[in-house]
């Protein structure tokens, strides 16, 4: 089963790689374009989806200490 | 049949829900699908006020309808439908009756065309649904339907409130487009906001949602926070403000998503931002927006009750929805896991899926308006979106390690439910002609040019490839912990305020009791000694002669007053 889940893994990874460079093909290709102007810079929807993702990240590293609590937190007086 | 249709539409239902429970299962069942019919069926009554009361020189408008209701109306029904048959397994009645009251009540409100009817069911709304938390069965359940009740009531108190001053103000207590330049008017607008679950007053619905039942929490993902977004639509379209709350409402539950270990309440956390989107559209205000939020609103209903859907056959099965406690459902719940990816991908907004088709009238409306910064936080919480329900969701439930449930697929009822749900997702995102024909405003509009499709799907391939190796470096952690809310404020910080006041009152209310029991005891003495002692001579006793002296007092009182 984890060796499933893995392969699965490796699949969709190699899928997600495939069609990222496709889509990076066809930029060069079509004429993409955004909602705003900023948005026609090159590749600007796929260095915003990954700078997001990195912004979230470090949001949970500094965010994670000041929000999480135990699981019985509020279980005394809930 | 002319007259039937103008019930209002919703209140068939309400009425239905006290007498189905008394009725067998099955039956019941049935009954609750012929109720939502009849009730559908006030929508065709068209546009126009169909049903006043007279009250206090003022009309109750019962049944007001039109452009902005129907899409609502239309929304709410299928919805109520669609839950009937995922709760079709469910033999306590109890349940049923809330739900069906609930959708009805929510159904009702959209067709008050005045204040005070909108008080009415906004308040029933509240009742009913509380039931369906209290369903939970559970002691932080029961807890968190108190605590919800509260917040529910407050704000429908601060709508009458409202409602109570704009009448003072302008004479009317119609429902209509208000600013805000008074307080009655803020006072209706914090209303609404606590319902929408605005930033800081949002906590109710991560904290109560998450506890009711499989099937409540679905019930409750459709009406209440979207009524609240259809009530901005009509009091407070193009109110600036808005726009703001908006965006910070879409960005801020992002981390608390992650962070979040209940698979619902991660939803709950999501239902949250995706309200910001709708909260920005009706800020903008222009007919574009209006339609757009209208449009997000019907496609989250649908996508995010899937979710839910999905989630809920996942806890009936397995009794928990926590990342920690799950994994490798794929092999035991592939059909739900099929309807749960079909919502992940409807609402991380793949191009074909119903979120696409919503997020791209408003992107467009943000555009005419020129609001970048505005646009930037909604492109960054619709990453955050894929992270949190496009992957996280699914990957926590039904992937990762084995968890080792040995369970078998949801009930057929629930199935159904999902793929009805499931078709509607990929039936507005593939036909999205249809669906456009039903918003408020007449619209030409193309969601699918090959520039943006290629936009949309470069953010989202490369949003969730980073987010894939998250997954893969294992930064995604399901740990069983509390997630801190803006509830601690009157979950921790209040009481911590406000228990040394309580206690110091009830420390004088006891030195104030122990005195007045002190002084009876003291008086019920002197009355026994003057019993025993008799003032003057055998005749009259003690007693007797203090009530003579008090007659004498009230009499000689009467007469000076009677005097003077």
């Amino acid at each position: 089963m984890k060796k499933n889940l893995q392969q699965m893994g490796k699949y969709i990874m190699g899928l997600i790689i495939v069609i990222g460079a496709g889509l990076i093909l066809i930029e060069f290709i079509f004429n993409r374009h955004g909602y705003f102007a900023l948005e026609d810079m090159p590749l600007f929807p796929a260095v915003f989806g990954v700078l997001s993702v990195a912004v979230v990240i470090i949001g949970v590293i500094v965010i994670n200490r000041i929000i999480l609590r135990r699981g019985d937190y509020y279980d005394d007086n809930a | 049949m002319t007259t039937l249709n103008i019930l209002p539409p919703g209140l068939v239902m309400v009425l239905a829900a006290f007498a189905i429970v008394f009725i067998p299962h099955h039956l019941r069942q049935v009954l609750m699908i012929f109720a939502i019919l009849l009730s559908a069926f006030s929508l065709t009554a068209g546009a126009g006020v169909h049903l006043t009361i007279p009250l206090m020189g003022q009309d109750l408008i019962l049944h007001h309808a039109d452009h902005l209701t129907l899409p609502f109306g239309i929304i709410f029904h299928i919805a109520a439908l669609i839950n009937v048959i995922y709760g079709w397994h469910e033999r306590r009645g109890m349940e049923h009756s809330a739900g069906l009251a609930y959708a009805g009540a929510a159904i009702a409100a959209v067709h008050a065309g005045d204040l005070i009817s909108l008080f009415i069911w906004w308040e029933m709304t509240a009742i009913t649904s509380v039931f369906l938390v209290l369903a939970g069965g559970s002691h932080r359940a029961r807890a968190a339907s108190m605590r919800y009740l509260l917040v529910q009531v407050a704000s429908g108190v601060m709508l009458l409130a409202g409602a109570a001053f704009y009448w003072r103000q302008s004479g009317s207590w119609a429902f209509e487009q208000m600013q805000l330049t008074s307080i009655g008017t803020w006072l209706i607008f914090l209303s609404f906001g606590i319902k929408a679950a605005f930033p800081l007053v949002n906590a109710w619905l991560q904290d109560a949602y998450p506890e009711a039942t499989a099937i409540g929490t679905v019930i409750l993902s459709v009406f209440t926070t979207k009524l609240a977004i259809y009530a901005f639509a009509r009091g407070f379209a193009g109110v600036e403000l808005l726009i703001w709350i908006g965006a910070v409402m879409a960005v801020f539950p992002i981390i608390f998503a992650l962070l979040e270990d209940d698979l619902r309440r991660v939803l709950s956390y999501s239902l949250n931002s995706q309200l910001g989107f709708m909260v920005v559209a009706i800020g903008i205000g222009s007919e574009l927006a209006i339609n757009g939020a209208v449009a997000h609103a019907a496609a989250s209903i649908i996508y995010k009750a899937l979710l839910f859907m999905a989630m809920g056959a996942v806890l009936y099965r397995t009794t928990s929805v926590k990342a920690s406690d799950l994994g490798g459902l794929y092999k035991s719940m592939p059909l739900t896991m099929v309807f749960c990816i079909i919502g992940a991908l409807s609402i991380s907004a793949f191009p074909l899926f119903s979120g696409y088709v919503a997020k791209s009238l408003i992107s467009s409306a943000l555009s005419y308006q020129g609001l970048t910064a505005v646009y930037m936080a909604l492109l960054f919480a619709s990453v955050a979106t894929l992270l949190h329900s496009g992957i996280k969701v699914p990957y926590f439930a039904f992937f990762n390690r084995d968890a080792g449930h040995k369970v078998k697929d949801a009930p057929i009822n629930m199935l159904i439910a999902m793929a009805v749900a499931a078709v509607l997702c990929i039936g507005i995102g593939v036909f999205p002609q249809y669906y456009l024909q039903l918003l408020p405003y007449p619209i030409d509009y193309q969601p699918y040019d090959s520039g943006h499709v290629i936009g949309q799907l470069q953010l989202l391939v490369f949003g969730g490839g980073a987010g894939a190796l998250m997954l893969w470096f294992g930064a995604y952690r399901g740990a069983a912990q509390t997630v801190l809310n803006s509830d601690i404020l009157y979950r921790r910080l209040a009481p911590m305020v406000i228990l040394p006041f309580i206690r110091l009152g009830i420390t004088i209310c006891q030195g104030v009791m122990r005195g007045v029991v002190s002084l009876g005891v003291a008086v019920v003495r002197l009355s026994q000694g003057y019993s025993s002692h008799p003032l003057s001579g055998p005749v009259i006793p003690g007693p007797a002669s203090v009530v003579q002296v008090g007659l004498l007092v009230l009499i000689l009182a009467v007469v000076y007053i009677a005097l003077a």
